[in-house]
This record gives C-alpha cells, structure tokens and sequence, in this order.
C-alpha cells in the first residue's frame, strides 16, 4: 500500500509535486529525447484513453527519487541489462513520472499559446498556472484510479510475453483461467524462444492439476520438450520419469532408468538396480534387443563373481607372472574373454572360467574369440597356441597343422595381425611370421609387410619375384651387419643363379 | 572504423562488452575477484586482458568448477562469471550459502533465464545478490573466425543457443548498420530468424548504414550437413583440433608432443631454450608464421613445407657465419636472428604435433578408414566390408566415438544399416566397450544418426529420408546428388593437394562441404530460392533490406564481405573450405559460428553424454 500513500493527490504535500530537482535522471537520458517522451505521455493523459507504457523508452525509474527505499545497488541498467529483478513490476504511470515533470516547469516558464505583446501579468499568470495544474491534476487523478483498478487485472498476453522475452519482471498470477495459461503458452511458443516456453510451463505446472499438466504437454511438443530438458538439468527423476510415460516415450525412460541404475556406487547395487529397471521400464517390445543385451551383462557379472572367488585365492605362477591390475568385476564381455584367455585357456572346456564357456555365455562369435585370445596368447608367448587358433578348426586345421603350409587368418586383416603378435613383450618365431606373411596373395604387400617386420626370408623371396634388386639392397643395408639375416641378404644378392632385372 | 576494420574486424563488438564488463566490475565497489565458468575463461581472455581486470581492482581470476572450494577471502567482492545453466547456478548457490556475508553478483553471460531464476529463488538468494546481464558477443578467434562459444551440449540438442544467435546478430547489426542482403537454410536458421524478428521488435530494428561490411550474410543450420563432421578433415588445422582440441585459438598438446620438442632441444642445447616443463596452451594464429602457411594445408602437403621451411632457415643460420663485417654481424644478431630464432621455435613445435598426429593416426588405420569413407560418400562401398572394418577396430580397442563416427557415415549415407548388420554391430559394440554404451547408441538411432534401414528403403533410394526425429533433413545421397557434392570421375580427386583449387581438397578431394558449396553456388550464380527449396525441404528463406533484389549474385568489386553463420558449429574443415573458396574468387568471407566443433565431442553432445566423463 505504500503506492497508494506515496500518490495521495489530496494532500498536495504529499505528492511528487514537491520534489522538485531531485536528481531523478539516469546518465544515459538526454533532454530531448525527455521531453519528447514526456510529451507523449502528457498528451496519454489529456487523450484519457490508457494506452501501454512507452515501450522504447524503459527509462528507469531511479529508486533515489523515492525517499521511503534506500538506494539499492541492484537497480542498475544499461540498454539489454539489468532489469531490477524481483521487485513488483513498476506501475506504467510511474513509468513517465521525471518526464511529467520536466514537462511541467517548461510550460509553466514558457507558454507557448501567448503572443509576446499580450504578456500576461505575473498574477495572472499564477492564476493561469495554477487552473492547468488544477486540470492536469484531475487528469492525473482519475488515470491513477483507473490504472489502481486495473493492478490486478491481467495484462495483455503480448505483453506479458514481451517482458518475459526481454528478462523484465513480470507476474503470470493473474492468468487463472485454464484458458488463459494456453493463450499465454501457445503466445509464448510463437515467440520461438525455449526460456520463455519454459518460464510459462513452469508456472501452469505449478497452478493446474497434474492430468490437465500432463495433457497441455501431450499436446504442445516445444513445451514438453522443454520441460523435459529442464527437469534432466534439475535432477528430479520420478517426476521425469513420469512425463516420459505419459508422452508414451517409454524407451527415453527406459534409458533414464539405465543410467541412474549405472551410477550406482558398487556392482552389487548396480545389479540390484538394472533387474528393477529390467522389470519396471524394459518391456517395451522396441527395446526387446536392449533387454538381451542387460540380461546377458548380468548373466556375466553373475559368471564373473565365480570366477573371481576362485581366482583370489590361485597363487599359481601365471597370476604372478600377469598379475591383475583391475578386478574382473563388472568389466564388459571382451574383456572378460581375454580374463579367461590369459588365466584359464588351459582349463578343460566345460569348466565355467574356460574361453568356451565365456564365448557361449557372451553370445560371442568366433572371429572375437579368435582375435582376443591371440592377444592373450601372445602376451603369454605361447605360439604353437597362437597358429593353432589361427587355423580353422576341425580336420581341415589339423591336416594344414601337420603338412606345414601357409597358416590363414580368416579372421584378422593380416596387418593388424602382425601388429598384435608384435605387441608388448611379444617376440614371434621368424618361422611362424613367414608362413603367415606368405599366405598374403600380392608380392606387394607381401613385401610390405615383410620390410616393416623384417621377415628376411619373405623379403628375399619377394624381391626375387618381383626382381627388385635394388629394394634388397636397400633392405640388406638396414640389416644390423653379421646377423644370420644379414648374411642371408647378402648370399641372395650374390647369387648369380638369380635372375635380376 | 573502416580503416581500422581490417585489422580488428568487428572489433567494436568486443570493445563494446570489454566497456561493459568493465562498468559491472567497477559498479561493484572495492577490491573483488572474478570466479568464471571454466568454459569461458579462454573466450573471457579475449575480450579482456589480464591487465585490464587488474586496473579494475581484480585480484584474481579463479575457475568455477564443479564440488570445489574456493580459498576463503576476507573483504574481497566476488563476481560469479557463467552461462546460465542449472547446473552452474546450483554451484553458485552452495557458494553463495557457504558465505553469505560476502559481497557478491553474479555476471549473466548473455542472459539470464528462467529456470536459473527459479533455483536462485528456491535457494534463498534471490535479492541478496546482484545481477548483471552480459551478452558476449563473437569472439575473435581469427581475423576471418568468430565464434560464440557456446558449448557444445546446448548448440548440438537444445534450443538455448537460438536466443544467444540472434541477439549476436542484432548485437552486430546494430553497431555495424542492417545487412543488406541475408539468406537463411534449415529448421534452427529458420528459429533463430524468428527469435531475431522478435528482438527487432522488443529492442528496436537497426538501421542500414553505408560502412556495414557485410553485404551478404547466410544463416545456415549445421543439421543440414552432418557428413562434413563423420568425415575425417585433412588440413593441419583440423588434425590439430582432432587429436588435441584447440580451444578458442589456444591449443594444449600432449605429453608426446612435449617430449619430442624437448628431445630436440637437448640435442641442440645451444640452439634452443629450455623447453617448459609443465604442458602450456600454445597461442596458434597468424602471428605465427608457420602456422599461419601450413593451417589449411592438406596433411600430405605439411611436411614437405615443413622441411623446405627447415632448409631455409639453416641458410639463414649459415649465412650469419659468413659475415666478414662487424656491423653486418651486428646488425643481423640484433634484427634478423631473433625472427629466425622464433621461426625455428614455432617450427620445431610444428613439427613435433606433425609427428605426433601421424603416430596416432597410423597406429589406429586411419589410412583404411579414409579409404572407406571415401568409397561411402562415393556411393561404391560394399557395406558388409565397411562393417568389417568397424568391427576390427572395436576389437583393436580404438576409441568408441571415432567408431561410431564411421559408423554413423556408413549408416547416413545408405540410409541406414540393413538389419543384420545393424544388430551385429550393436551387440559387438556392447560386448567391447560395456553395456554403458546402451544409451548413446539408442540416442544415435533415434535422432537418426545410425539407424535400421526400414524394409521399404533402399540404398539407392534417393528422396526424403523417413527415420528419426531429424528425419526433415534431406537425405545425404539426395544432396550429394543434387549438389554434385562427390566428384564423377576418380582423376579429378588426386590433383593438387599442395595447391588446391577445389574445397573438397580438404576431404582429399572424396566431398565437398554442403554448405559451403551451397555458398559457392550464390556467389557464382547468385541465390535461386525455389531450387534451395527443393534441395532443403522448402526451409529456405532470403530477405533484402536494400534496393539490390536478393536474387543477384554477391559483387566482389563493392569490398564487402560475406558473412557466414553456422548455427549449431562449424568444423575446421569447413573454414578452410571457405577460407579457399574466399581465396581463389577473390572475396571477403567472415565466418562465424555458435562454436567450434570437435567431432568426437560433438557426437557426445549428440548421445547426451556429458563431455566430462
């Protein structure tokens, strides 16, 4: 009410009238544009007719010109700025007040209407002074009453949206029909803009029931889209978890579900949490290849749990020789078939930490099986383990075993093969680089790789081929000299048998 | 200002909020000190100086960061500088309440929004602490590169970085005069356009004014062309920012990096300085002269530049051997040897990240996968051989993101996965990198990034692609057929990497950037909307604020710019493009864009996991 006390215009001396020269202006004004403006408002007032405050001139209506506030530094503005956030929406008429009454001293200095030989008297004067004032103050009257009248009444949506649009301070209270929250919502979402969406879906959130909530979503996408980013930003999950299935976005709660479940703390929690979630959101038919995919990683981690009870207490070597840097637990399907490569490749099939049960349990196929425990193997420099998972399998492998011929990876680009067999701690047999390096069907890239992992005998063989003595020579001289390798090169490029080009 | 324009363009955009942060700073009274959104401590740096916070009574500048304290500081004001996000403002509140007694405010970067007011509100401290609003506006990464910095996880899905456009737009136009001629294309151009009308509305509507350096702007959405971000970019710039991520200009290399360029300066005690010990970001611009000639060079054109550039200065170093007078001696040590000195810095840096980007890249088959990226754009690959590559990266344990970028080309140009490939791929993805990865791949699928083919598609069915949310996109196939965006023939692509004369050089010649062919397209044959519409789904618009229609092509005589906005980021690979495209038809071209992307995070942004993690 303190509004209403400062504007008692019965009481002349309690009104702005008396405040005169206070130091009202902002920096940023000029006069003129002042004057300009604080005529258009005295002209608002003499048409009688209300019309919205001047939207482009958002003045501020400096708090030092009221000596019942104290000066408060929040009060700053500047062009797009600082709107003085959080205090009740300034009243329009306020708005144009140091421009009135600027606008008053001039015409009471400088009037206009009178020609300069019929100057009045200074008594007339004063009389004349004083009836304008008398019927501006009238004017004023009856506009202050009507603006009063019309505090609580809402103000038009545009508006309303505009203030909101710019940052500036508004209230949404007093659009309580359902109607006029969807006139203000459907005007925000025109404007575009995701916060004023926002900053009307929070407000009808609040003051409507749930079910009418729930369906003013269904029914305008923008705004659920951004209340459901707002409430991922806020962390309240159930309530987020609600909108998904009310908006029938079952799988995008399903995933919010998952992820929750995935930070749990320990695995134990996790897998408490992942079987609720299996139960509770996973049953849309879409996700049915998501729900495989939870139910065999806790399958796994059940398998893991076993093996890791058996493990703790193996003091045999190769734990000491490969000691585990990580627990098993929780780790994903391949690496769990690398655990079971490095730890129990030896272990008799149908035991449960075997590579073959692991693969079963993975649904893993046999290309990762292969590629996997070559790696394991490898570290473990177990080569005749190595060629024997390389070739296929059954009696085809065997005979190819026995006869000696090339070795095919069908499995692993022949490159990257030779990149995992050299990885680490690995020192292949020159022999077994050489039939896989001579099961490429290019001399080129047969030679290629040769170079690069100095499989001498291929590289002379190519060469001879490919009769690129020149390359030999090159090869031989990176040779270190009197090795075996080195000596081979040479006798190759001494032997006159040879044809070169 | 036009004399000054080519050295600081736009530059009054910058003194502008350096004049305004500097009010907030001083409105604040007595010493203070600034605590800043980590993200926008590069972008903060380049609009002020160190120096120029210290004449403002900041003592120092310290980052905000997630469940950190910050040393407890008696009598000194703190500023809180952040984007307005609830998760920053919760990091506010619970410093705010920590220490109530303190003096504060809190420096909206652009704006405040609605949701940050109402956790200030319900954290009870709403009223008891100031608020600025300061829209900052691009930043100068380049003299032709303007970024808005924002980060990633709003420009990739949310709508947030709408708003912050256009009002950069608005902010640019009303100090530099309305831009006369301006094209828009896609869905979130067409957004940011509306939002801009508004603010014409609320803030007032600029005015033409015969110095605005900019002719012609395009707003285009990043959405519309994807594969450019899938695709591996070849210029030093772009590898760059792939293996070590520039941030805002400033690059941190790795620990290799380091290593190499102190190897070599131990080799050469005498010639080199000490090298710093602890990583520092390294400042890359065109003040550093090597740089600055190898940026936009193709990867197989850096090298032999390098060494030429190598060999070249060892003729300088031997030339000052061979003075015979002291003054010529003199003179060169004082003038000439510091410049050559700082050259062979710059390059020795060069050439270690060089190495170093070569090393990862051959470690990881980069070379296999360019070649399958290129048989995809080209229409030609055999998908099942394409799969088969992904899955031996999988099992060579490559990172996950870069699979699933190859990936989501595979699936974006074939209009998605047949379903056996599709299904075998997902289950070999999860057995390798854990079951964590279930979301990303479920948000790829439905923001139609990798997708299942559906029964009534087929590869070669060019049109409107059905899937995904984003599905108003056209097609790749179809714009790479209607933009002639791959060349026909196999010889046109091997030519002149060393001195290109097509844009696709930056993708070895397999692609050339959507966007910035459709640029091209206006500037040769001016702006055909109803062919644009065809091409784009009909999200064309074009305005013209001045008497020439906006039909016409751009006029390099006038000296005008052309402005080109991303909305959604921009890729390296795309700037040098343009930077190219500039080059050879002799015009201006200004690019600027919401933020820079790095893909690997974009492709994060894209599967709502955070950057962090």
């Amino acid at each position: 009410m303190a509004y209403h006390n400062r504007f008692n215009f019965d009481d002349p001396q309690d009104s702005y009238w008396n405040e005169n020269g206070s130091a009202a202006s902002s920096i940023f004004d000029d006069i003129r544009s002042k004057q300009e403006s604080a005529r258009v408002a005295l002209d608002d007032l003499f048409a009688e007719t209300p019309r919205p405050a001047q939207v482009n001139t958002p003045k501020p209506t400096t708090s030092t010109a009221r000596p019942q506030q104290p000066p408060d530094p929040n009060r700053y503005q500047h062009g797009s700025g600082y709107q003085g956030r959080g205090e009740r929406p300034t009243p329009k008429f306020m708005l144009n007040e140091p421009e009135l009454r600027k606008d008053v001293s001039n015409v009471s200095i400088a009037p206009s209407e009178c020609s300069f030989s019929s100057l009045p008297s200074e008594s007339q004067q004063l009389d004349l002074d004083f009836s304008r004032l008398r019927a501006e103050h009238r004017k004023l009257q009856r506009h202050c009453e009507a603006l009063r009248a019309d505090r609580f009444r809402p103000p038009d949506i545009s508006e309303t949206i505009g203030r909101l649009f710019k940052n500036e301070p508004v209230s949404l209270d007093l659009y309580k029909s359902k109607k006029d929250k969807l006139a203000l919502l459907d005007a925000a979402i025109s404007f575009v803009d995701g916060n004023v969406i926002l900053a009307v879906v929070i407000y009808i959130q609040r003051t409507v029931s749930e079910a009418i909530f729930r369906e003013v979503l269904l029914e305008r996408p923008e705004a659920a889209e951004e209340y459901v980013q707002y409430l991922k930003d806020w962390g309240t999950t159930e309530e987020l978890t609600n909108v998904f299935n009310v908006m029938g976005r079952t799988a995008d709660a399903a995933m919010y579900d998952f992820k929750l479940a995935m930070g749990a703390k320990t695995v134990h929690q996790r897998m408490a949490q992942l079987k609720k979630a299996l139960v509770a959101s996973f049953l849309d038919p879409r996700l049915s290849a998501e729900q495989t995919q939870i139910h065999r990683y806790i399958n796994i981690v059940d398998r893991q749990q076993q093996i890791e009870v058996a493990d703790s207490t193996d003091r045999s070597k190769k734990f000491t020789d490969f000691p585990r840097h990580a627990p098993l637990l929780g780790q994903p399907a391949i690496h769990t078939l690398y655990y079971a490569c490095l730890y129990h490749y030896d272990s008799p099939p149908t035991s449960p930490d075997s590579p073959q049960q692991i693969q079963d349990l993975c649904g893993l196929n046999e290309k990762q099986l292969v590629w996997v425990s070559v790696g394991a193997l490898v570290k473990q420099n177990r080569w005749p383990d190595v060629e024997r998972s390389l070739s296929p399998r059954g009696l085809i492998g065997a005979i190819t075993r026995s006869t000696g011929a090339n070795l095919k990876s069908n499995y692993i680009p022949m490159d990257q093969l030779m990149r995992l067999i050299h990885a680490e701690s690995g020192q292949p047999p020159k022999d077994l680089i050489c039939r896989l390096l001579r099961s490429l069907p290019t001399p080129e890239e047969r030679l290629m790789l040769a170079e690069k992992y100095m499989a001498t005998e291929v590289v002379i063989e190519c060469t001879q081929q490919m009769k690129e003595r020149q390359r030999l020579e090159v090869y031989t001289n990176k040779l270190p000299p009197h090795s075996s390798d080195h000596y081979k090169a040479l006798a190759a490029l001494n032997n006159s048998g040879a044809k070169w080009k | 200002m036009a004399s000054n324009y080519d050295d600081h363009p736009l530059g009054l955009l910058s003194e502008l909020a350096r004049r305004e942060l500097v009010h907030f700073l001083e409105s604040v009274p007595g010493r203070k000190e600034l605590v800043v959104d980590s993200s926008l401590l590069r972008p903060l740096d380049r609009v002020a100086s160190m120096s120029l916070l210290k004449e403002h009574e900041v003592l120092g500048v310290l980052p905000l960061r997630k469940n950190a304290t910050l040393p407890n500081t008696s009598d000194v004001s703190r500023l809180y500088l952040t984007r307005a996000c609830v998760a920053m403002t919760k990091e506010i509140c619970r410093l705010i309440r920590s220490d109530p007694e303190k003096n504060k405010a809190i420096i909206w970067v652009d704006r405040q929004l609605a949701a940050c007011s109402r956790e200030l509100e319900l954290q009870g401290v709403l009223g008891t602490v100031i608020e600025f609003e300061w829209a900052l506006p691009f930043v100068p990464v380049e003299s032709d590169l303007f970024s808005l910095e924002i980060p990633i996880e709003v420009t990739a899905t949310r709508t947030g970085d709408l708003w912050s456009a256009a009002n950069a737009i608005w902010q640019f136009q009303s100090l530099y005069g309305q831009i006369p001629t301006i094209y828009g294309i896609g869905t979130r151009a067409d957004k940011a356009w509306k939002i801009l009308k508004r603010l014409y509305q609320e803030k007032g509507e600029p005015r033409a004014s015969p110095d605005q350096p900019v002719s012609h702007l395009f707003v285009v959405d990043r959405s519309i062309d994807r594969a450019s971000i899938y695709l591996t970019a070849l210029t030093y710039e772009s590898l760059l920012h792939d293996h070590f991520g520039i941030s805002c200009g400033k690059v941190t290399f790795g620990a290799d990096v380091e290593a190499k360029t102190q190897n070599r300066s131990k080799e050469k005690p005498a010639e080199a300085p000490e090298a710093p010990k602890k990583p520092r970001p390294v400042l890359l611009d065109n003040n550093d002269a090597v740089f600055s000639a190898v940026r936009n060079n193709h990867m197989s054109a850096v090298f032999p530049f390098l060494s030429a550039k190598a060999k070249e200065l060892r003729g300088f170093y031997d030339q000052g051997a061979n003075f015979d007078k002291v003054s010529a001696m003199k003179d060169y040590i004082s003038n000439e040897l510091k410049q050559y000195k700082q050259q062979h810095r710059q390059l020795e840096v060069h050439i270690a990240a060089c190495e170093v980007v070569l090393e990862r890249t051959a470690a990881e088959g980069t070379s296999s996968r360019i070649e399958l990226e290129h048989a995809l754009i080209a229409g030609v690959a055999d998908l099942a051989q394409v799969m088969d590559y992904a899955e031996n990266c999988i099992l060579m344990d490559n990172s996950p993101w870069q699979v699933l970028l190859f990936v989501c080309l595979a699936s974006v140009t074939n209009n998605g996965l047949p379903p056996k490939l599709f299904n075998s791929f997902k289950d070999q993805f999860i057995a390798a990198y854990g079951i964590d990865y279930i979301p990303p791949l479920h948000f790829l699928a439905e923001r139609g990034l990798i997708t299942l083919r559906s029964p009534l598609q087929t590869a070669n069915n060019f049109g409107q692609s059905l899937a995904g949310g984003h599905g108003s996109n056209a097609s790749l196939p179809f714009l790479i057929k209607r933009l002639s965006l791959a060349p026909s023939s196999g010889d046109e692509r091997k030519t002149g990497f060393q001195n290109p004369q097509k844009m696709s050089y930056v993708f070895s010649g397999a692609y050339t950037p959507a966007i910035c062919q459709v640029v091209a397209d206006v500037m040769m044959h001016g702006f055909n909307i109803n062919e644009l519409k065809k091409t784009f789904n009909g999200q064309v618009f074009a305005e013209e604020n001045s008497c020439v229609p906006a039909e016409r092509k751009p006029d390099n005589r006038m000296r005008k710019a052309i402005m080109v906005f991303f909305c959604g980021g921009v890729t390296y690979g795309e700037v040098a493009a343009l930077r190219l495209l500039a080059h050879l038809n002799s015009f201006r071209i200004l690019i600027a864009t919401t933020n820079i992307i790095r893909r690997e995070d974009y492709l994060k942004a894209m599967c709502n996991v955070s950057l962090t993690e």
